[in-house]
């Protein structure tokens, strides 16, 4: 097995048995980069010069015995929306082409914390709005299972260099789906965390209420590895929860007797591919077989899951984007002949279609007169939805069923379709209007030899109870351990 | 409603983007075609929910109390400027507002 292929843990193994140096490993993955991203595209940015010097810092902290964290050493790459100190995070967009944070995310500190080591930034959609990554301003990344196809979005270079192995692990972001569903169309493991689990300080605002930061890997432990170090309470968030953070590693048991699935019969109806469906019928089989009581559930109101998220993502995206103004940073237009100008050019010029498109709706949805026939209804919509999440909650420990009704699709084939686009999101976006923590895990490939992914919903701050599930799905099949070719 | 040229000529006002010809029409299309999708939740009987309901049920979760008042980490005023004003620079340069 080569080096790229190994997941954090028995990475971490090989670095406390010195069978691999920090150093070595880092080249290895460098290199690998090197020789796979002008095909795939995943990197914005890679890091090498700083990956090094932090590789060899590292192993003499690991050497004297100052550190010995799980991700000491282990070489991973963050989406470019989250703030990397003195290095460019552009949000794959023009307006922020020469935008070098100040500060770290919280996460990244975390990470850095923990001994990571940074590999580079990762592609993504504009400002994370679209679920092909095909609206990044650089480049467009290849779905690593077939270059032909797109890697999901919005964080589809973090899913697609954790398939090809260009990272071990990696971060997203997650505001309707962006973890969860790249991580479906290219075969790796995808947690978004409860809503206040993880900071959001130094992560580009896209919908406020609704985004989170999660980990992207090989495997559910890795996800659980990964938790661990960036999730907590942070000051600078003021949405972050004082919860005591529990060890998720220790929610790594095989075992789902007496737990009781929803699978709801929205989520397996008649829009989803059919290879989909049978693949998570399979899973809930696979669940049945363990021990775990599985029942179908009906949750009426996912039909109006989609207008509600859009309307408030895009509300919120509106106000947030409000402040690329030219002035403080980002991208300035030239010889402006006044204020206004100087203001409308520099959006204008440096903000792609889709961008655009959304802060007009969300816009719409705000202005004078529509306000409360749009955002209002959407908020109150907001409260319907998590009641009746809340009801299932009450009897069912998890949720499982696809994470979107599709694999990958060519790229090309939708993007001119905003309205059929947003709808793919439906069984995603209920879990970021509810604040709920969900996991996008491996359970088969399709016709095409593509990735299925299976989602496993838990309830707020029901991340222990989502990983042991998950896990315990992982242990007792083998879809996880299918790789696409380019990864050997 | 439909959504015409001149509102959306409008909206883009309001957020402060200037769109061309071609721009304009793609987005009377589209959206008016993801507005009119958007109108699916009227069907949805919201009468007697409060708006901020979804707030308030996460009151004993987040955070609400104010930080402390006391002086944290801090910046350096160069690295905060934007990269195209001139070295040295003590504040942001924008076009003249005032004759």
């Amino acid at each position: 097995m080569k080096l790229h292929e190994y997941t954090i843990r028995q990475l971490h193994e090989l670095i406390s048995k010195k069978e691999v140096s920090v150093p070595e490993l880092t080249r290895h993955m460098l290199d690998r980069i090197d020789r796979l991203d002008s095909n795939l595209e995943c990197y914005i940015t890679v890091t090498e010069e700083q990956a090094m010097e932090q590789a060899e810092n590292v192993q003499k902290l690991i050497d004297d015995g100052t550190l010995n964290s799980p991700l000491a050493g282990i070489p991973m790459a963050i989406k470019d929306n989250i703030c990397t100190r003195g290095i460019p995070t552009t949000c794959a967009s023009k307006m922020l082409g020469n935008f070098v944070p100040p500060y770290d995310a919280h996460v990244v500190k975390k990470l850095c914390d923990n001994g990571a080591i940074l590999l580079g930034k990762l592609n993504m959609d504009e400002f994370a709005m679209g679920s092909s990554t095909e609206s990044s301003y650089f480049k467009k990344t290849k779905n690593p299972w077939d270059t032909q196809r797109v890697p999901g979005g919005s964080s589809g270079g973090s899913a697609a260099a954790v398939a090809a192995g260009e990272a071990i692990y990696a971060l997203g972001s997650d505001t309707g789906g962006s973890i969860r569903q790249p991580a479906s169309f290219c075969g790796c493991v995808g947690l978004k965390p409860t809503y206040g689990l993880v900071s959001r300080f130094g992560l580009v605002a896209y919908a406020s209420s609704l985004d989170q930061i999660g980990p992207l890997a090989k495997t559910v432990a890795d996800c659980a590895l990964v938790l661990n170090a960036i999730a907590g309470h942070d000051p600078m968030d003021l949405t972050s929860s004082r919860r005591q953070r529990p060890d998720f590693t220790k929610a790594l048991i095989n075992d789902v007797k007496g737990m009781k699935i929803g699978i709801p019969r929205e989520f397996i109806a008649d829009n989803v591919q059919k290879d989909v469906r049978d693949a998570v019928l399979n899973a809930v089989k696979v669940f049945s077989s363990l021990g775990a009581e599985c029942e179908e559930i009906s949750i009426p109101i996912m039909e109006y899951v989609v207008p509600t998220y859009y309307i408030i993502a895009l509300a919120e995206a509106s106000s947030n984007l409000a402040r690329y103004d030219g002035v403080k940073f980002g991208y300035r237009a030239a010889n402006p002949k006044d204020m206004l100008d100087f203001c409308m050019r520099s959006r204008s010029e440096g903000f792609g279609t889709e961008v655009k498109r959304r802060i007009l709706l969300g816009t719409y949805v705000l202005s004078s007169g529509y306000y409360d026939a749009y955002y209002k209804k959407a908020l109150k919509a907001r409260a319907l939805i998590t009641r009746e999440f809340n009801k299932v909650f009450e009897k069912y420990d998890i949720i499982i069923g696809p994470v979107s009704p599709t694999t990958a699709y060519r790229i090309g084939e939708k993007i001119n379709d905003p309205v059929q686009m947003y709808m793919e999101d439906i069984f995603t976006v209920p879990v970021n209007i509810v604040g709920l923590p969900a996991i996008s895990i491996p359970c088969g490939l399709d016709g095409n030899s593509l990735p299925i992914g299976l989602q496993i919903i838990a309830n707020r701050f029901g991340e222990s109870t989502l990983i042991r599930a998950a896990y315990t799905f992982e242990q007792n099949t083998d879809f996880h351990k299918a790789r696409p070719s380019i990864a050997e | 409603m439909a959504i015409t040229k001149e509102i959306i000529q409008y909206i883009a006002m309001l957020a402060r983007l200037q769109l061309d010809e071609k721009e304009e029409d793609n987005m009377v299309s589209d959206i008016s075609r993801i507005i009119s999708y958007f109108d699916k939740l009227k069907e949805l009987d919201t009468s007697n929910i409060d708006a901020m309901e979804f707030l308030s049920m996460d009151e004993d979760v987040f955070d609400k109390a104010l930080r402390d008042d006391a002086v944290g980490e801090s910046y350096d005023r160069e690295e905060l400027l934007h990269p195209e004003e001139k070295k040295g620079s003590e504040y942001f340069t924008v076009p003249r507002v005032v004759e």
